[in-house]
């Protein structure tokens, strides 16, 4: 009867533990990385018979002798490797999705088309001031869309290297984890709930760092494992079977991922898959969006620059320059304690120094120096100039706290030059007219060459000049009153050399035919530099219109967009299936576990009832005695 | 396999599933309540790009009509002021066909040459008109005043260059006419020739308008006969020519303006085709969407009720 009662036990605790097992997958139903335990029942080891027995006729019941996880490793790791991948993609196509926000707002394709059509405008009016301060106020708008598209495209790179650096700072917490749970797991019993629990933390850990970079896991005995980064020959260890983990970093420009970063940094070719991997692709993106945008604005500068150089203003002097290329960035130390506010401006026509300006604010006064150490101004005031920098401090500021300045040229410098309405040149140089009686067709043309310098037969008298067409195709150059003859050139439609100019009679004037050409006088009423510029809108560069190679750099980032929101797309499907297939093996299934129960609570109550009857005929035996 | 509801990779997927269709449903919705297809260039590079491609022309075409609009405004002001001086040319002809007729007394033949005085200040004085800018029309390209006595008293063109000019395609039109094709040009004396005999009658001079209406009035009060006989024809003669000059000047302007109009018209047509193309490339298909949008609701609407009824069903409301 002991026996029985022995036996009914032993199934009572092993169905009891079996039973818990159940309820613990049940309770963790939902939790992430919790794989389903089973318990193992095994019977128990016989011992030998008593002294009195020499063939034991019954067994010595069952034990839940383990708790084992219902894992695949090879589903484990095809789930990781396609997270992974999705992890990649989905990265890239955040990033490439902010930056394709950016260019669609910034509209600086209309905005520059605004500017050239603004030159249109001023060409139907050239005298009036009200379209030549529309015009200026176009060109501020597109040297400020340049400028402000460069400058979010700047801030958009800084946010996505502070992200790449916490997906190198996860990886290298996790690999630190990896190390401490491979001790807990060299240090523990291998059928133990705690155990499985810790395996459960290691798999959740390996999840989290396949998500983040291409991983190999080989796993030892006891579970410990060697995760590699990347896969085949090539790969680099990050944590050992016993040991500390490597640490990787990333560079500054935000392309190279390096072992060991703080001591010898040592390039690391990774697999594409994992987060780090689809910022890193992300960032060199933007670095290409960055140098198109920077090469357009330097096209679109000295375009315009140049076109207005060729004409003439209200007051008929040379166009100055439209655009400054180079501006001041400032950035505060990352250690200022106060917020005081900075404001640096760069004076007209100066160019700072290449290497830079700190202006460190200090108990005794305010330092505004170069970074090459050559000059330095100091003062307590709030305005300090040096070089052509005038800086103003506000209030509040702490000593210690230092600001840096840096030139920066490309779009991010391009502004328009302090310019007044009369400064706008519409008008070309010279002004060019012919007597109505003349055969010519067309005027002569005329246009500044730096490399011309005198007149055919040495003469350096500039416009105003009167040319007279005589017989054998020459024509005589004179001085307005027709007395002075200054040169003989030919009237043919040849380029004809003159002091900083080029001029040309055209063939099919004859003997007989005068012209003039005269300088612009202030509040000239020609247009034609205006309408120049239209034609040189159409000009390409060497890599197109400056309009064409915006709309071609946002057509590009377009294009990407829809590569990588399909490139996502596929493998979202792809770690879902993964997962799905992972999950059918590991993953709690509340419907197979109600069967379970059913199945261990009738078993539960059988060997209750096994207890029950075994106490009853113990009772019996023991009401013998009464 | 498909995993089942009652797992959390199932639950996850099937929970995946309708919220795709969900955003889907949301895309059709936004673009039927914007009515663009095409948004950023992720949507549709390609479209984007044409679209972006078509509205930089249309844009351009529209500042060009607001040019054209301009250069027609101040070629019917040249036409205005040439029709006014062609009429003041004409009544100058008829004062110096009146004044040729020698048995006029030397008084009313004065009484003709204050006429024509008044003349020639009001010819002088629309010679002088501006645009609407205050640019001068006759000018040229230079500041006003158009015409400025010189030495001799006589009208000399003040103006340099060829007037302002508006861009259309393929040719670039002047946008007014300049004083000498208007109205001549005055010969130079030659300071080389002999001083003239005061009794003969000099030769024939090449006059501007404004010198030959002065002209015509010294004329009228030439006392002596030769002078005044071949002075009076050779102003009759200048006459004609200038009204000839002024018919030919004015149809010059008015043939610029009917091509500024017909250029007009072109754009009109040119800008409704462009619009339409950037229309097809860019703007939501109503119909389409619309059925897309029943579609998926239809749907959305069994997938979430299939998941309700499934996820319903359980084992463990069984289980005593």
């Amino acid at each position: 009867m002991l026996d029985l009662m022995a036996l009914g036990r032993t199934g009572v605790l092993a169905f009891q533990k079996a039973l818990n097992v159940v309820g613990d997958n049940v309770a963790n139903a939902d939790t992430t990385g919790h794989v389903r335990r089973r318990a193992i029942l095994t019977t128990q080891p016989m011992g030998r018979g008593g002294p009195l027995e020499r063939v034991p006729l019954m067994g010595a019941g069952v034990r839940a002798s383990a708790l084992v996880r219902d894992v695949d490793a090879l589903k484990q790791n095809a789930a990781r490797v396609a997270s992974g991948d999705q992890m990649r993609f989905a990265a890239r196509l955040e990033w490439l999705e902010r930056l394709e926000a950016l260019a669609t707002s910034a509209e600086v394709a209309g905005r520059v088309g605004a500017f050239f059509n603004a030159a249109t405008d001023l060409a139907a009016a050239p005298t009036q001031v009200a379209a030549r301060t529309l015009f200026l106020a176009a060109a501020d708008d597109a040297a400020g869309a340049l400028a402000s598209h460069g400058t979010e495209l700047a801030q958009l790179a800084a946010d996505i290297d502070a992200e790449t650096r916490l997906s190198t700072r996860r990886v290298n917490d996790i690999a630190a984890s990896l190390v401490k749970v491979n001790e807990q797991l060299r240090r523990g019993d291998a059928g133990d709930g705690s155990f499985a629990s810790v395996m459960d933390t290691r798999d959740r850990l390996l999840a989290e760092l396949a998500d983040e970079a291409r991983i190999s896991v080989e796993e030892g005995d006891r579970g410990v494992v060697t995760v590699r980064l990347g896969f085949g020959p090539a790969a680099v260890t990050l944590v050992p079977r016993a040991g500390n983990s490597a640490r990787i970093g990333v560079s500054p420009d935000g392309q190279v991922v390096w072992l060991n970063p703080e001591f010898t940094p040592e390039p690391l070719r990774l697999p594409a898959s994992g987060r780090l991997a689809g910022l890193i692709e992300a960032r060199g993106r933007i670095d290409q969006a960055r140098s198109a945008l920077d090469g357009t604005a330097a096209q679109f500068a000295a375009l315009a620059n140049d076109w207005h150089a060729g004409g003439v203003d209200a007051n008929g002097q040379p166009g100055a320059p439209l655009f400054g290329t180079i501006a001041i960035a400032t950035v505060a130390g990352r250690a200022n304690r106060s917020a005081a506010p900075v404001d640096v401006t760069l004076a007209d026509g100066a160019v700072p120094d290449p290497s830079g300006y700190r202006l460190i604010v200090e108990a005794g006064g305010i330092t505004f120096a170069r970074r090459d150490g050559l000059a330095s101004v100091t003062g307590t005031g709030p305005l300090l100039v040096l070089d052509g920098l005038t800086v103003r401090i506000g209030g509040g500021a702490a000593a210690g706290d230092q600001w840096l300045m840096d030139g920066v040229s490309g779009a991010r410098g391009l502004g328009l030059r302090p310019l007044v309405a009369s400064d706008v040149a519409a008008a070309r140089p010279w002004l060019v007219d012919g007597r109505p009686g003349n055969a010519a067709r067309t005027l002569p043309s005329i246009q500044r060459d730096a490399s011309a310098l005198t007149l055919p037969g040495g003469d350096i008298t500039p416009p105003p000049w009167q040319i007279r067409v005589i017989a054998g195709g020459l024509a005589e150059v004179y001085d307005p009153s027709g007395t002075t003859l200054l040169a003989t050139v030919p009237a043919d439609g040849s380029l004809i050399e003159g002091p900083g100019l080029r001029v040309t009679v055209s063939a099919d004037a004859r003997d007989g035919d005068v012209f003039r050409i005269t300088p612009t006088p202030a509040g000239a009423a020609d247009n034609r530099n205006a309408l120049d510029l239209a034609a040189r809108r159409l000009l390409p560069g060497p890599n197109g219109t400056v309009e064409g190679r915006l709309d071609a750099d946002l057509a590009d980032v377009g294009a990407a967009v829809a590569d990588s929101r399909r490139l996502e797309n596929a493998a979202a499907r792809l770690k879902d299936d993964a997962a799905r297939a992972n999950a059918a093996i590991s993953g709690v299934d509340l419907e197979r576990e109600a069967a379970e129960l059913t199945r261990l609570q009738a078993a539960y109550r059988a060997n209750a009832q096994i207890l029950g009857v075994a106490r009853d005929l113990f009772n019996e035996i023991l009401g013998l005695t009464r | 396999m498909i995993p089942p509801l009652s797992t959390r990779a199932g639950h996850d997927s099937a929970v995946r599933q309708l919220n795709s269709i969900n955003s889907q449903l949301a895309g059709v919705q936004r673009e039927i309540s914007t009515g663009r297809r095409v948004l950023k260039p992720g949507d549709d590079a390609i479209a984007f790009s044409r679209a972006a491609a078509l509205k930089r022309v249309d844009q351009v075409a529209d500042t060009q009509r607001r040019s054209m609009l301009a250069a027609s405004a101040r070629l019917a002001a040249t036409e205005t002021a040439l029709a006014g001086i062609g009429d003041i040319t004409l009544r100058a002809k008829e004062l110096a066909l009146a004044g040729r007729n020698e048995t006029l007394s030397a008084s009313n033949r004065a009484i003709l040459a204050l006429e024509v005085r008044e003349l020639i200040v009001a010819a002088r004085g629309l010679a002088e008109s501006r645009s609407a800018d205050g640019e001068a029309l006759f000018a040229g390209a230079a500041p006003p005043p158009s015409y400025a006595s010189d030495g001799e008293g006589l009208a000399a063109w003040a103006g340099l260059g060829t007037p302002a000019e508006v861009a259309t395609t393929g040719r670039r039109l002047a946008q007014g006419i300049s004083g000498p094709e208007a109205f001549g040009i005055t010969a130079p004396i030659d300071p080389l020739a002999p001083p003239p005999d005061p009794d003969v009658p000099p030769p024939p001079r090449q006059r501007n308008l404004f010198d030959s209406l002065s002209h015509l009035e010294a004329m009228l009060g030439e006392t002596r006969p030769a002078r005044f006989a071949a002075g009076m024809d050779e102003a009759i003669a200048a006459i004609d020519g200038h009204v000839d000059r002024l018919s030919g000047a004015q149809a010059v302007v008015g043939a610029r303006a009917a091509r500024l109009e017909a250029e007009e018209r072109r754009l009109n047509t040119s800008q409704l085709a462009l619009k339409s193309a950037i229309s097809d490339l860019q703007d939501t298909d109503i119909a389409e969407a619309a059925a897309r949008l029943s579609r998926l609701s239809v749907v959305l609407e069994a997938a979430q009720a299939s998941f309700a009824r499934v996820s319903r069903l359980s084992l463990w409301d069984d289980l005593r």
